[in-house]
């Protein structure tokens, strides 16, 4: 439906946004792009609107090349992170104008707008101006405004950066809802991960331009793609640490300074610098420990209080490691045992993720 | 300073914006008056705002009562006794046809300078939106007319316009046009006027509305274009209306400056030609020709009642027209 | 396209007066007032062929006397300094401490004080003049450079006041509170902490009350018929008499007067549209 090819957008000042980025969106599906700010993801939506020209590469809307056409041409909708309301006019004229703009008669303009106050809930600011509104209500209409005229693409640029968290997974709900029923097809801008899991049919992670790994939300979370995915994704993020490779033969250790971990046979070559990656969640505190099975001792420094479980802060012969608990450990020597299926091995140079 | 006391001004400093930006830090707008020291303002305040406003008092507040007085009297120019003459000054100025000549004569003037200058000086601010090589230097030279003395342009403009030597109809000449004589021919003389008002003037509307369309968010712009809209509803629909309040505080201020038009008329033809004889110019030749102070002040009277006049109106049709356009659209 | 050649053609034919200026200053006389079509000055005495041949002679010349007047063009700019600067800075004091007190003190009746000061500017001098006139012949003022000064100064407040108003509200209240917590006087929290800070206020604030007394017309002439007569009456003066004056003399004193306000205006670009809307409009 959706179809970008190494699209390419180098500013006047030489800064490369993007650097050949490609990607596809089947009808209906929910895109998010996804990364720090300055990855290029904005840069990105942007193009495919049609309010930035891309410098190489090219956009395909339902099989037509649309990469150099205006953004009034793409029939599409877009949601600004700054609402954008036209704030001379009222509630009911800026989910109007678009409607005018292609000529919808009356009678036709009324139907739309009913079916779009009654989706959002928005019936009773239909006579405000957008200055009046809080936050939440200028982005319902803005979400209105882009839904009105039922196009075929919505681009969404980082909507709820603005809003206020307890009305933001409202909001959220709220879009994801209207978006499954209208089956359109989406794509969705955000820094904040937790976003991007909450509503992603398919999660892309970009930085410095390029797109560095992309797949459904359980997919990126279990399988980072490199150090920087690793890191990025989960509150907190992986345990990272660094050390080397010890292939001996019929038995092969990671390595670091102080301590050597068992590890599975895997092809890795003897020496190898690497990183160990395995997420808190994935870690568990056991006593009795098997001799072959891969494990870590440390000791407690702190534990954190989340609410529902802990994350213990510990102190091991490895650098600092955090496990999550369902219990408080307050201070002593615990045994981490980390199970084979869930660690990920990277290649310390190249951030890139082995087995 | 102390040590202590710059840090203490740095922290309020820091204080005061985490007050106006976020929500935190103690109340700022109303904290002054009441607060910090009482009762110090209560003998200083007017300390600091008296001498100013007793000059103002002298020399604009009781003029306008003595003006009121004197336009009930005979008092003429050279000095003397005057007598009360009830009203018989504005008698005399409501039957004079040449007062409502000079009327006619200003609200052409007013009203044609004014359109314009505001939709020329528009236009002007539209071409001056987009950024291009020589921009500033550009605007710098279009800004200098305005900056200088009307009496001083209007001298040097006869230069220009003299009908015989006048680089205009040198111009005019050259192109095979006819020789106009723009500053002795009584149909052409108010339009003269009009050149060079429109000349000195034009670059302040592109100003003030340069600075109308600045201010139109620039993301405005990218909804519009998600929303299909055509160039022209932009304009109509966007643009004009976003401009709009600048664009008739620009005509607001021009209006109120045209009404008073004298210096040009001086400098070109003189206070007591027909054609060109503003109101302005009429008072002078009243007061300053015809050494009739009391009636010059009955004139005087008359143009104050329509100068606030006109300017009220002008200001409560910017509001109401600002709020209906807001509803309308 | 169409809007380069707009914006191209309208700036072309505002310069040309600009440059006209420029060209018949260094124009002879006879050049000046030939009625065939001459463009550069070319002292048609001598030169057969139309070459650029100015002449300084305009500069020159500059402070004689002209039809009758018994002082030269340098009596009258030196009126029009001695008037302009006074006054400028007497407007500048007084609106400085009249803007500080609107803007940092509760004052009673404030926004209609502020709006009457504005609406004074709108008045036409003429429809003021009679009644000042008497009064400044009660006290001896007619023909005072004083008596301009004074005038200038209460007629450039309302700019001064507006202006600085705007410049001072922008001054965070804290600096000053933290200087009376320290135990400054109010009067030092003014001259120590606020007048430093607005000091770029000033500035603007001090050139657009300038090139206002500068520029004046209407109450200079009406005022004055002898001592303190500025260059704009000098100049309006001329007129009627547009055959005898030499123009040369004459728009080389034009450009040596306004020169001076085109440097300024240059000073001043950042500012100017605050200046010229009394500072409702910021840029």
């Amino acid at each position: 439906m959706l179809e970008l090819v190494d699209l390419s957008k180098t500013f006047p000042d030489g800064t490369q946004a993007v650097r050949g980025v490609s990607l596809g969106a089947d009808p209906g599906e929910l895109l998010v792009l996804l990364g720090p700010s300055g990855c290029g993801k904005t840069t990105t939506l942007r193009m495919i609107a049609g309010l930035e020209s891309p410098t190489a590469g090219c956009v395909r809307l339902d099989g037509q090349e649309v990469t150099h056409s205006p953004a009034s041409e793409r029939d599409i909708g877009f949601v600004f992170q700054f609402y954008a309301l036209y704030p001379h006019m009222t509630v009911l004229a800026n989910l109007e104008f678009p409607l005018q703009n292609v000529g919808l008669d009356a009678e036709n303009r009324q139907a739309a707008i009913n079916d779009v106050v009654t989706r959002l809930g928005i019936a009773h600011l239909l006579d405000s101006f957008p200055s009046q509104l809080s936050g939440g209500d200028q982005q319902r209409i803005a979400l209105g405004r882009a839904m009105v005229r039922t196009p075929r693409l919505y681009l969404m640029d980082e909507p709820l950066g603005t809003i206020d968290t307890g009305l933001r997974s409202d909001l959220r709900e709220t879009f994801r809802t209207q978006q499954l029923d209208l089956e359109v097809t989406t794509v969705y801008v955000t820094h904040d991960q937790e976003e991007a899991m909450q509503l992603a049919d398919r999660i892309i992670i970009m930085r410095d331009g390029v797109i560095v790994q992309e797949g459904s939300p359980h997919e990126v979370y279990d399988e980072p793609a490199d150090l920087y995915v690793a890191d990025f994704l989960g509150s907190p993020g992986m345990n990272l640490v660094q050390g080397r490779w010890e292939d001996q033969g019929e038995r092969a250790f990671f390595a670091t300074k102080e301590s050597r971990i068992s590890m599975p046979q895997i092809e890795i070559e003897n020496d190898r610098d690497i990183t160990l990656g395995v997420r808190p969640e994935h870690v568990s505190v056991e006593t009795p420990l098997e001799e072959s099975a891969a494990h870590l001792t440390g000791r407690v420094k702190r534990s954190e209080y989340r609410g529902d479980h802990y994350i213990l802060h510990l102190d091991t012969p490895a650098g600092p490691f955090l496990v999550r608990s369902d219990r408080a450990h307050t201070s002593g020597q615990m045994n981490v045992r980390l199970p084979d299926e869930r660690l990920c091995l990277f290649d310390t140079k190249t951030g890139r993720r082995l087995a | 300073m102390t040590a202590y006391g710059e840090g203490a001004i740095i922290r309020a400093a820091r204080n005061d914006v985490l007050g106006r930006d976020g929500k935190y830090g103690w109340p700022q707008s109303d904290c002054w008056n009441s607060t910090l020291i009482p009762h110090e303002n209560d003998h200083l305040k007017y300390a600091f705002v008296g001498p100013a406003l007793l000059l103002l008092i002298a020399l604009n507040i009781f003029p306008l009562f003595y003006s009121l007085f004197l336009s009930f009297t005979n008092a003429e120019l050279s000095g003397g006794a005057a007598t009360f003459v009830g009203t018989a000054n504005y008698s005399t100025v409501f039957s004079t046809p040449r007062f409502a000549t000079a009327m006619r004569t200003t609200a052409t003037f007013v009203c044609l300078a004014v359109a314009i200058e505001v939709s020329l000086g528009y236009a002007l601010a539209l071409c001056f939106r987009a950024p291009f090589r020589g921009k500033s230097v550009m605007l710098a030279v279009l800004l200098v007319p305005m900056m200088l003395s009307p009496a001083v342009v209007g001298l040097y403009w006869n230069v220009i316009l003299n009908g015989n030597y006048g680089i205009l109809n040198q111009i005019l000449g050259a192109l095979g046009a006819g020789q106009p004589q723009w500053l002795t021919d009584p149909d052409l003389k108010l339009y003269s006027l009009l050149l060079i008002d429109v000349w000195m003037w034009t670059p302040f509307a592109m100003l003030i509305s340069l600075a109308g369309l600045n201010a139109i968010p620039g993301h405005l712009y990218e909804a519009a274009q998600i929303d299909r809209a055509s160039r022209w509803t932009v304009f109509r629909r966007i643009t004009l209306p976003l401009s709009f309040p600048l664009v008739a505080l620009a005509a607001l201020f021009r209006t109120t400056d045209a009404l008073k038009l004298f210096d040009q008329v001086m400098a070109v033809t003189g206070p007591n030609d027909e054609a060109t004889q503003t109101l302005s110019a009429l008072l002078y030749q009243v007061i300053f020709r015809n050494y009739k102070m009391g009636q010059g002040s009955a004139y005087a009277m008359v143009v104050l009642v329509i100068v606030i006049a006109l300017s009220t109106i002008f200001v409560r049709h910017i509001q109401t027209f600002q709020t209906r356009h807001g509803r309308a659209a | 396209m169409v809007k380069r050649f707009f914006l191209g053609s309208y700036f072309f034919i505002a310069a040309l007066p600009l440059v006209w200026l420029l060209l018949t200053s260094v124009k002879t006389r006879t050049d000046v007032i030939d009625p065939s079509f001459r463009v550069l000055p070319t002292q048609t005495v001598e030169a057969s062929p139309p070459s650029f041949n100015p002449t300084t002679a305009g500069y020159r010349d500059l402070n004689e006397p002209i039809s009758g007047s018994v002082h030269g063009f340098l009596h009258f700019l030196w009126n029009s300094i001695v008037i302009g600067l006074l006054s400028t800075i007497a407007s500048v004091a007084l609106g400085t401490s009249c803007a500080y007190g609107f803007s940092r003190f509760d004052i009673p009746g404030a926004r209609d004080w502020l709006f009457f000061t504005l609406s004074t500017r709108f008045l036409p001098p003429l429809a003021v003049v009679v009644p000042l006139l008497v009064m400044y012949r009660t006290f001896d003022l007619p023909n005072t450079h004083i008596g301009l000064i004074l005038l200038y100064t209460g007629f450039n407040l309302s700019l001064a006041v507006w202006l600085m108003k705007g410049f001072i509200d922008e001054i965070p209240k804290a600096y000053e509170e933290a200087a009376l917590v320290d135990g400054y006087s109010r009067w030092q929290a003014f001259t120590r902490i606020i007048l430093p800070q607005a000091r770029t206020g000033m500035a603007v604030t001090a050139v657009f009350c300038l090139i206002s007394a500068w520029n004046e017309f209407g109450f200079a002439m009406t005022l004055n018929n002898a001592r303190a007569i500025t260059v704009p009456v000098y100049f309006a003066g001329l007129q009627g008499d547009i055959q005898g004056i030499p123009w040369p003399r004459i728009t080389a004193g034009v450009l040596v007067f306004v020169a001076p306000i085109v440097v300024f205006t240059v000073l001043v670009r950042n500012h100017i549209l605050r200046g010229v809307t009394f500072g409702t409009v910021k840029q």
